[in-house]
């Protein structure tokens, strides 16, 4: 049952937005979008409200703590409903610690103006499978589950080394990445409001980053 | 994209699955689990009946593997069937339990707590005005920001059509637009 009601041009531009921001508009719709971001005076406040929002989701969603032992409770239930443990082909830890370090955190596919302007480094750059970083299993679940982050789009060409310096110099850490988009999830050491804005300004000032996008934030206490 | 040796797609896993893989289906929900709990937590506001239906959720994957035709991401089946649980349990519930609607309209022109809350601190405030959102709006704002799921995807997993997916999106902004506007920060729309 569809709602009867009549949205203006502007109110259907606003319902795609979101839409737009997690890169799964297209066709007719897209352009229409695209079109309207380049042509119209309110493009800007419009961008940084589907920030705000984006943001507020994200962080609603991931303060939620999850069970302990969830797996272990599933497997439990698998027994009961599949019978003895067995059968299939074995998955081997280090994939299983892979999909670990890949699983928790959303995605974000930003719009073809973004993405167009993204590079999938790994390509370019890292050895094919040496991982983005070492992490311990304990150590993904507590880095996954409470570090504020953003969202950091590099400049094409970027070389390694050079993010690792950045990273090194800022206390950051690659979290995630690279999504679709060439984005990468970059956690940041901050417990304020304050902290992380200078912290994601400082980072968006630094040559190799094209854009910074806010994702979680800290909660802010004061 | 790196992948490791051993990774598998969705899709592959769940034709494991169907074979009665055990690993595989391990493997899905620790990818997925994350995602589908917090998706029933949001609508049941009850963490002890999101693990019940979360568990329940992937051993109705267990059942049905079979029968994916891999038309969708494995990730919208599984929050289909997250919301199709979510309705049969909230069916079994007596009438003085029902609450679909945890919140009538959250601010207009009144100075309301969480309009009181957006001027201390934006950041905590719009989350709780998207917490405070009705049940049906505050779904496909997180389907579509913290899912990452598509106009059709969200259509899918809620049984409605895209065009009620855009409707129920405006109405969402607009709300948050709204409470923006009485909390001073005017964001151009509505």
């Amino acid at each position: 049952m569809s709602d009867p009601m009549e949205m203006t041009p502007r109110d259907e531009i606003e319902a795609l937005l979101p839409f737009y921001l997690n890169g799964t508009l297209d066709g007719a719709e897209l352009a229409r979008v695209e079109a309207w971001l380049e042509t119209n005076p309110g493009a800007q406040s419009a961008l940084a409200a589907l920030e705000d929002e984006y943001s507020a989701s994200v962080s609603a969603n991931e303060a939620i703590e999850l069970p302990n032992d969830a797996l272990g409770q599933f497997g439990k239930a698998l027994e009961a409903e599949a019978g003895p443990a067995g059968g299939g082909s074995a998955v081997s830890v280090l994939a299983s610690l892979w999909e670990k370090l890949m699983g928790a955190p959303p995605a974000l596919a930003w719009g073809t103006a973004v993405a167009a302007l993204a590079l999938l480094i790994v390509q370019a750059v890292l050895p094919v499978g040496q991982p983005i970083s070492s992490f311990t299993e304990a150590g993904i679940e507590t880095q996954v589950k409470a570090s504020p982050y953003v969202l950091v789009v590099f400049a094409p060409g970027s070389d390694i080394a050079d993010i690792t310096s950045l990273l090194t110099e800022t206390g950051a850490s690659l979290g995630d990445g690279p999504k679709p988009g060439g984005i990468y999830q970059v956690n940041l050491p901050v417990k304020d409001l304050d902290a992380y804005d200078a912290l994601s300004a400082k980072l968006a000032a630094a040559p190799i980053v094209v854009q910074v996008i806010s994702g979680k934030k800290p909660i802010d206490t004061k | 994209m790196i992948k490791s040796a051993g990774s598998a797609s969705d899709i592959d896993l769940v034709a494991r699955v169907a074979g009665g893989d055990k690993a595989a289906i391990r493997l899905l929900f620790q990818r997925h689990h994350a995602r589908v709990f917090r998706f029933v937590v949001r609508q049941t506001r009850s963490e002890t009946m999101a693990e019940d239906i979360a568990n329940e959720v992937f051993l109705e994957l267990w059942r049905q593997a079979g029968k994916f035709e891999g038309r969708s991401q494995v990730s919208t089946w599984l929050l289909g069937i997250a919301r199709y649980k979510v309705l049969s349990a909230r069916r079994k519930r007596t009438e003085a339990e029902l609450d679909e609607d945890y919140a009538a309209n959250i601010a207009d022109d009144a100075d309301t707590p969480e309009v009181q809350e957006l001027k201390r601190d934006k950041a905590n405030g719009l989350r709780r005005l998207i917490d405070k959102l009705p049940d049906q709006q505050r779904m496909v704002i997180d389907l579509a920001y913290y899912h990452a799921k598509s106009v059709a995807e969200i259509g899918d997993i809620l049984q409605i059509p895209a065009a009620t997916v855009k409707t129920r999106m405006f109405y969402a902004r607009k709300s948050l637009g709204q409470a923006m506007a009485v909390a001073g920060m005017d964001r151009g729309w509505p």
